[in-house]
């Protein structure tokens, strides 16, 4: 699965302005985030380049960046990777996660669907999985397993009394 | 629809009016501790609900959160009041107010929900479900029980709509089960009843089989062999008789025995009669003895007082004697009577004194001995005799006592017409029979009457019998009847969890996203809810290998998590037109990773087109939020300054964020 094609696909239906800086990086915008994507093959790949992917990025756009304001302060270095040779390697991009310096970065291994792509940008995302919960009205389930007469009694009567004799006389 | 302002006065800690425009977009809202950032959030649910859920149940010294609602610091505030004003997609306001003073507006109300759809206590809900604060996070990441949790979500995505019908099932359901109890209660007592009746019938049926002759008895005793009117009479008087007659009987025996004791001709009788002869004779022969002893008693005292005589004489002599032998011979003569005497024969004269005391003194002594003899004798005698009277005496009391007892007796049996020589047998036996008679007719006059009630009784069992298949019948029908109403709330409660598992299974998605995107747990990313139970109902969640996040989550993975949930049941809510999130400090326990994950998540549902209104304390973080929450336009973002002046209150300087520029790569 080619990752790039995947990210470029997700990012433009998220409303993200795509376009590739070379064969294996893009970069998006929007009103309010910006970045680039790296994809690599293995997840040792990112351990080992992710600081000078990010600072060529920040280079080759140091200009646009010291003049967008704010904005420079939401840029997002994501560095997605199809494979690990190691369990190490979950760790080590972790720890890339959580260094805040210059960037916001997304390190993500074992991307082998583009579900799993789509869960790795979930940060640049709305909210995927949102429902409506249907609003099946309980009552006819309900009516259709205990009977239509005796229903309508427990439904509508007021009186314990005469609902009580409703089900005394309900065989 | 938004939160398009708020205004208070006088509410909480504001003594000035505080006016709030929100953001279409976000509202971030900032301040220290104190400031009143929650009074932003406390404000909004007052007006909705009326009141503020996190105080609701809690007092101290008498008094509620009702209590300091308002103002309660110096100074007076003008007006007492909190104000609401929402906008419609279309664009149309209305306000909802709410004051201690009856100024009090809900015109609109209706417009925040779907009444089909919403659940009961709608406002409640909607505050419930899209106020986030501190402590719900907290309350469902540690210490929410899973069947609390179950309710929470079960009420607020709107699934309930059986409250009603449970209400009634549950009233039908007491009234049947205490019919039932009556109906058995009902049942038990007939059974009982008839129980008792068949047991009386079979004791009456073996009564009335003795039944013999009663018109035969019946003339025989009373001359007529019709039965007699007061059937109880004759049976009370017929016994008294039985008794009279035995009683009659028993003292006639008596009598006739004790007559043949007494009578003289009877052996114990005639030993009497020669018991005393013999006393009489014995008592003849003692008195004669004791006569004989008397005479030889005054014999011997005469010949002793004789003796006695003598004893002065004896006396002299002696001292005579004691003088002669002490004088001694006094020239050949007598110093005692002058005489001249020679020596030999003075000593003679003096042994012959002796001679003559000592005889008396042995006949002296010899007389005593009789005479004390003589009188122990007589004594004895004496003794004996009045013995011998006394037991006379005795055996012949006995005798005139037998001999009175003989006529007494002899006069009662000629009492009951027995005269001498009559046999009492003849008298008896008349007695006798009359009793057999009487006996044998009460026992059938019973027997007759025992008849007539084995005919009642079979009538009384055949009616208990009927009111037995119809109390049996109503104990059927209202078992049934329980039992039907039984199975609807079983079906109820089946239903309502069916539809809670698939509501539940619709949100699965949402709720494992925001979990993702949160990442309490960076080995654990995936979660999956838990449901069991039939009659109460637990939601519990598991992570792993079926791992309860509650024991091995720190304390701000599970904020992490409990938010997760929080913020899946708010975007799941169908029924609510309200799409504002409002969350109340969210990162407190959070480190700046999964801080970073929170803001994400909230421009994430930002992006999603909700209204976010977030207060944070720290300051880098609310600028953080207001850069990353996404908007379009000036004004559609705000940053609210919250502060907390002595003497003044709270107070809010808004401020429009400015929209970031738009294309920064793409222009360069």
């Amino acid at each position: 699965m080619p990752i790039l094609d995947e990210a470029r696909g997700i990012l433009e239906r998220a409303g993200y302005l795509v376009f590739s800086a070379d064969a294996t990086t893009l970069e998006f915008e929007d009103d309010t985030l910006m970045g680039f994507i790296a994809a690599y093959q293995f997840g040792e790949e990112i351990v080992r380049s992710w600081r000078d992917r990010q600072s060529s990025f920040l280079r080759k756009n140091a200009p646009a960046l010291r003049s967008s304001g704010l904005k420079s302060w939401n840029v997002y270095s994501v560095f997605l990777a199809a494979s690990n040779n190691y369990t190490e390697t979950k760790r080590e991009l972790l720890a890339i996660e959580e260094d805040f310096q210059s960037t916001r970065k997304i390190a993500q291994s074992n991307l082998v669907s583009a579900t799993d792509v789509s869960r790795a940008l979930f940060p640049l995302l709305s909210i995927q999985n949102l429902v409506e919960l249907r609003q099946e009205d309980p009552t006819e389930r309900l009516r259709a397993r205990v009977g239509e007469k005796i229903f309508n009694a427990v439904q509508t009567m007021e009186s314990t009394e005469e609902l009580a004799q409703i089900f005394l006389e309900t065989k | 629809m938004r939160l398009r302002s708020l205004y208070i006065d006088g509410f909480r800690g504001a003594l000035s009016p505080v006016e709030v425009e929100f953001g279409d977009a976000f509202t971030v809202i900032t301040g220290r501790n104190g400031a009143g950032k929650s009074t932003i959030c406390d404000a909004i649910e007052y007006v909705l609900t009326g009141t503020l859920e996190r105080f609701r149940l809690d007092t101290e010294k008498g008094e509620y959160i009702d209590d300091y609602l308002w103002w309660r610091g110096p100074g007076s505030p003008q007006r007492r009041i909190a104000r609401l004003t929402f906008a419609t997609d279309s664009g149309e306001e209305f306000i909802l107010s709410r004051g201690p003073d009856g100024d009090t507006t809900q015109r609109g109300v209706e417009k925040l929900y779907d009444p089909t759809k919403a659940p009961e206590s709608p406002l409640p809900r909607l505050c419930q479900t899209s106020i986030i604060r501190d402590e719900t996070i907290t309350r469902f990441s540690t210490d929410l029980s899973e069947t609390e949790r179950f309710d929470f979500v079960n009420r607020a995505i709107g699934i309930s709509r059986f409250d009603k019908i449970e209400e009634r099932l549950t009233l039908v359901n007491k009234r049947l089960r205490d019919l039932v109890a009556l109906r058995k209660t009902e049942y038990d007592r007939v059974r009982e009843e008839a129980a008792r009746l068949t047991s009386e019938l079979s004791q009456a049926r073996i009564t009335a089989s003795s039944t013999a002759n009663l018109q035969e008895l019946l003339k025989a005793v009373t001359g007529s062999p019709e039965a007699p009117t007061d059937v109880r009479e004759f049976l009370r008087a017929s016994q008294l008789e039985i008794t009279r007659n035995r009683a009659e009987i028993d003292d006639i025996e008596r009598s006739s025995a004790t007559l043949r004791q007494l009578d003289p001709a009877h052996p114990s009788q005639a030993e009497l009669k020669r018991q005393l002869e013999l006393q009489t004779s014995e008592m003849s022969e003692a008195e004669v003895a004791v006569k004989s002893a008397e005479l030889e008693l005054s014999r011997l005292a005469a010949a002793l007082d004789s003796e006695r005589l003598r004893s002065a004489r004896i006396e002299a002599l002696a001292q005579l004697r004691e003088q002669g032998i002490r004088a001694g011979l006094q020239d050949g003569h007598c110093p005692l009577c002058g005489l001249h005497i020679g020596e030999g024969e003075y000593k003679a004269h003096l042994e012959e004194l002796e001679r003559e005391i000592r005889g008396f003194n042995d006949s002296l002594t010899s007389l005593v001995t009789q005479h004390a003899d003589a009188k122990a004798k007589h004594q004895q005698l004496r003794s004996k005799f009045e013995q011998l009277r006394a037991a006379y005496q005795q055996t012949l009391s006995r005798s005139e006592a037998a001999e009175k007892a003989y006529a007494a007796g002899r006069a009662k049996i000629r009492d009951f017409g027995l005269t001498s020589g009559t046999n009492i047998a003849t008298v008896i036996a008349p007695k006798r029979q009359r009793i057999e008679l009487l006996e044998k007719t009460i026992s059938s006059l019973r027997s007759s009457l025992a008849l007539a009630r084995v005919s009642d009784l079979e009538r009384q069992l055949s009616t208990v019998q009927d009111k037995l298949r119809i109390a049996d019948f109503e104990l059927s029908r209202a078992s049934s009847a329980e039992s039907s109403a039984r199975e609807f709330d079983a079906a109820l409660k089946r239903v309502s969890a069916e539809i809670v598992d698939e509501r539940l299974a619709d949100l699965s998605p949402l709720l494992s996203e925001l979990y993702l995107r949160l990442r309490p747990h960076s080995e654990w990313a995936e979660i999956q809810y838990l449901m069991r139970g039939d009659v109460r109902r637990f939601l519990s969640f598991t992570v792993g290998s079926d791992i309860n996040p509650r024991f091995v989550f720190s304390s701000g993975q599970r904020r992490a998590l409990g938010l997760s949930f929080l913020l899946a049941v708010h975007l799941s809510r169908s029924w609510c037109y309200l799409k504002t999130l409002i969350l109340d400090d969210p990162v407190q326990h959070i480190d700046d990773y999964r801080a970073m994950h929170l803001v994400e998540v909230l421009s994430s549902i930002r992006r999603s087109g909700r209204q976010v209104i977030c207060g944070i304390e720290d300051p880098a973080l609310a600028d953080l939020l207001c850069r990353r929450l996404k908007m379009e336009a000036s004004g559609e973002g705000v940053k609210v300054e919250m502060r907390f002046s002595l003497g003044k209150g709270i107070s809010a300087e808004c401020t429009d964020v400015v929209p970031l520029v738009a294309r920064a790569l793409v222009s360069a």
